[in-house]
């Protein structure tokens, strides 16, 4: 017989609970010893795009102890103790170690939070050779509701886990007890999760802000322009929560995401949309995004705390704490703005209306909007033709100063295109798509980089400025000088290599992948 | 990886229950442990009621690294595992004298458990073998049970001799006296001649019928019963040795 793998779940049916194992091995020859029975609450736990989930990993924590499992085997990879109740947590909640480590490698910025939880009756039993010695444990699990009103368990399975060197024992330990109940049908441990996520109404992997739809080449543009616009508000109203109870700061940023991604198809796709309508919400959307950029700016700086603070001598560290309080306090208040305009009348009129354009699939009079009826792909090529063209122009016109205004304009071309294609990247060969994006991409993060250290040296210029006029506390100014060179030295080295990033873009071969993606359509 | 042997060229000294006591308050105090039963009676590996698979012998034993990975087991504690042995451990000897250096072959052999566990205990048979001569390469401490009387005295000196003989690290060699019988005048005298001797570790385990019952109870018996007093003087011999041997 071959053995057992390291766990083997066996599923029961749940109207077999009466089933005794120590009685059924005792029939087999196997005596059982060390009963243990407990009653807990299993929690489980998750970023709010399930990241622990895609990489095979389950978090959950019963009683004071909390462990990261292996998804396919059960096997604990990590655990810690969890004294407190919490509902979310971040890696910094734990000592340093390996527990820590590993949820910061899981997600270095979003909050773990409760997914799931549920009541669990555990009855666990050694199962005994001949000798006396213990061949492995076989665990009778009954995990349900929490909720007391609820009849009845969703599971019952039987866990069976062989000792060391044992596994061909346990082996006949299994065909003992199915033997015994027919019914039973041998589980992975990922599909016992995914039932329990199924039945507290969960699915795994549900969120991601990435465009993930598949449009229609052949169909309008302004149909496919809809899907994408009530995909990206969506994605918005599913972050809203995460705002409001300020869980993690990837809430308020795909949120914003999001925002932008609809100003983009506005700004972009010129005549699919009656004019007087799309320019409306264009601005009504910006106004949205300005109330939201004061809170991602000052998330951005807490986020860099450590980073800023590594940065500077140790001497020079000192300055920062105050000025880092500032922040959270002001932080704290412009929250509190945000979160009451979330709540407010006029947000929910203006959300309201918008979802009310969007579910409008009539297409508007052609006068109004001459394209809204052409078929998605050639307008997608088109636009991303467009766009692309632009960047190398505005790209080649960048003098040999490498000015900030025009490092700044190219960021904001390299944004659309990249936008272009993720929303239509459903319409062209993927191999295609994801070259040229590397190529964008390269170029991006230069622009990126660049463009976050100069608005971060303005926002610290004015810090100074302000403190200057408040009776300057000279540790403050010497740790934000310090940073500000910092944040100098490393502008200045992005913007030395612009160039070559950028001729790298321009190249025939970057040309060509482009061309080859736009004339090669699904 | 830390390495320690209880070896003798005497029988009937002790080895086995200190090997057996010593694993278990090594994976209860520094996890995870490793005990390697290499002698073919298999006293260790009946202490603990694991016999070998019947695919595994001295032959398996001999290829190493894989093979012992796949025939090690787990005892009923926790992070303490043991590698059983086998009646066919007995001819080890000449099948060892067939290898090319048979002096490194255990080293060679255990290599790949050096991240499986922190500290491996061998369980040494009665002699003064090739089987020995591996077993002193592949160890960090040598770690040897002595009844205080004359006899033991001598072959302690023979294995101090046989050291220097052969060029090998005798700072290896740790050791203990078991079996310490306070009423009998032999035990008094050599326990006050070597007690406090270089070498020699100043723990010793009293006799206690306690620890013959150990084949009843088939388990360490500073786990069945950490109280006794001989439980008590194996928990200070471990933390002497970790103290003193930097373990």
């Amino acid at each position: 017989m071959t053995g057992l793998p390291a766990t083997e779940i066996i599923k029961f049916n749940t109207c077999t609970d009466s089933i005794s194992v120590p009685h059924i091995l005792r029939n087999s020859g196997f005596n059982t010893a060390s009963p243990e029975r407990r009653k807990a609450r299993r929690h489980y736990f998750d970023t709010f795009e399930w990241q622990a989930f895609s990489r095979g990993l389950v978090i959950q924590s019963e009683g004071r102890t909390i462990s990261i499992n292996a998804l396919s085997t059960g096997r604990t990879v990590a655990t810690a103790s969890f004294p407190s109740t919490s509902a979310c947590f971040g890696s910094e909640y734990f000592p340093l170690g390996n527990f820590s480590t590993l949820l910061s490698k899981i997600s270095p910025l979003r909050a773990f939070c409760r997914v799931a939880s549920f009541e669990v009756e555990v009855h666990s039993l050694r199962v005994l050779d001949h000798d006396e010695k213990t061949i492995g444990i076989v665990t009778d699990e009954s995990i349900g509701s929490i909720a007391s009103d609820k009849k009845g368990p969703y599971v019952h399975i039987l866990t069976l886990t062989p000792f060391r060197g044992y596994s061909e024992e346990m082996a006949h330990v299994r065909k003992a007890l199915q033997g015994e109940m027919p019914e039973s049908v041998s589980l992975e441990n990922s599909g016992l999760f995914r039932t329990l996520m199924h039945e507290s109404g969960k699915e795994p992997g549900d969120y991601s802000s990435k465009i993930s739809l598949k449009l229609d080449s052949q169909a309008p543009v302004h149909e496919s322009a809809l899907r994408l616009l009530r995909f990206t508000t969506e994605v918005m109203r599913r972050n809203e929560e995460g705002i409001r109870k300020s869980i993690d700061t990837e809430f308020l940023h795909d949120y914003r995401v999001s925002l932008r991604r609809a100003r983009s198809i506005f700004a972009q796709l010129k005549g699919v949309f009656d004019p007087q309508t799309a320019n409306r919400f264009r601005k009504e959307l910006k106004g949205l995004a300005g109330r939201t950029s004061k809170l991602r700016d000052l998330d951005v700086y807490l986020l860099q705390q450590h980073k800023f603070s590594a940065t500077l001598p140790p001497a020079l560290r000192g300055g920062l704490i105050p000025f880092f309080a500032s922040i959270t306090s002001a932080r704290q208040k412009i929250h509190r703005q945000l979160k009451r305009y979330l709540a407010s009348e006029d947000y929910r009129k203006f959300m309201s209306e918008w979802e009310e354009f969007l579910s409008v699939t009539i297409l508007p009079d052609a006068q109004n909007a001459p394209v809204a009826s052409t078929a998605t792909g050639k307008s997608a090529s088109a636009a991303i033709r467009k766009s692309w063209k632009r960047l190398l122009r505005n790209g080649r016109l960048v003098s040999r100063e490498t000015t900030d205004e025009e490092l700044h304009e190219l960021r904001i071309d390299c944004k659309k295109l990249r936008y272009l294609m993720e929303f239509f990247a459903s319409l062209f060969p993927t191999d295609k798509t994801g070259a040229a994006v590397r190529h964008l991409k390269k170029l991006q993060e230069n622009l990126g980089e660049f463009v976050d250290c100069s608005v971060q040296l303005k926002f610290l210029h004015e810090q100074l400025d302000a403190a200057a006029r408040n009776g300057c506390d000279p540790s403050l100014a010497a740790s934000l000088g310090g940073l500000m060179t910092r944040l100098y030295e490393q502008q200045e080295e992005t913007r030395s290599i612009f160039h070559n990033i950028f001729r790298s873009f321009d190249s025939d071969r970057a040309a060509i992948l482009f061309e080859e993606m736009l004339t090669d359509k699904k | 990886m830390k390495t320690i042997a209880l070896y003798s060229i005497k029988g009937g000294v002790g080895k086995t229950a200190a090997a057996v006591n010593l694993s278990y308050l090594s994976a209860l105090n520094a996890p995870p442990c490793l005990i390697c039963d290499l002698d073919p009676q298999g006293a260790s590996s009946y202490y603990f009621r694991i016999t070998a698979s019947k695919k595994y012998d001295s032959d398996k034993f001999l290829k190493g690294n894989k093979k012992i990975h796949r025939n090690i087991k787990a005892t009923d504690f926790e992070n303490l595992d043991l590698l059983p042995s086998d009646f066919s451990y007995r001819n080890l000897d000449i099948e060892l004298s067939e290898e090319k250096k048979p002096q490194k072959k255990l080293k060679k052999n255990l290599e790949s458990l050096s991240d499986d566990y922190s500290h491996v205990f061998f369980d040494c048979p009665p002699n003064l073998t090739l089987l020995s001569e591996s077993v002193f390469s592949a160890s960090d401490i040598i770690l040897v049970p002595m009844i205080p009387t004359t006899l033991s005295i001598r072959t302690y000196n023979q294995l101090i001799d046989f050291f220097t003989a052969n060029n090998l690290d005798r700072s290896k060699i740790r050791a203990f006296f078991t079996m310490v019988e306070k009423r009998k005048a032999m035990h008094r005298e050599i326990l006050a001649e070597y007690g406090t001797a270089p070498g020699f570790l100043r723990q010793t385990i009293p006799y206690n019928s306690e620890v013959e019952k150990m084949g009843v109870y088939r388990a360490p018996l500073t786990a069945v019963k950490p109280n006794s007093i001989a439980s008590k003087a194996y928990r200070g011999l471990f933390e002497e040795l970790m103290a003193e041997s930097g373990l």
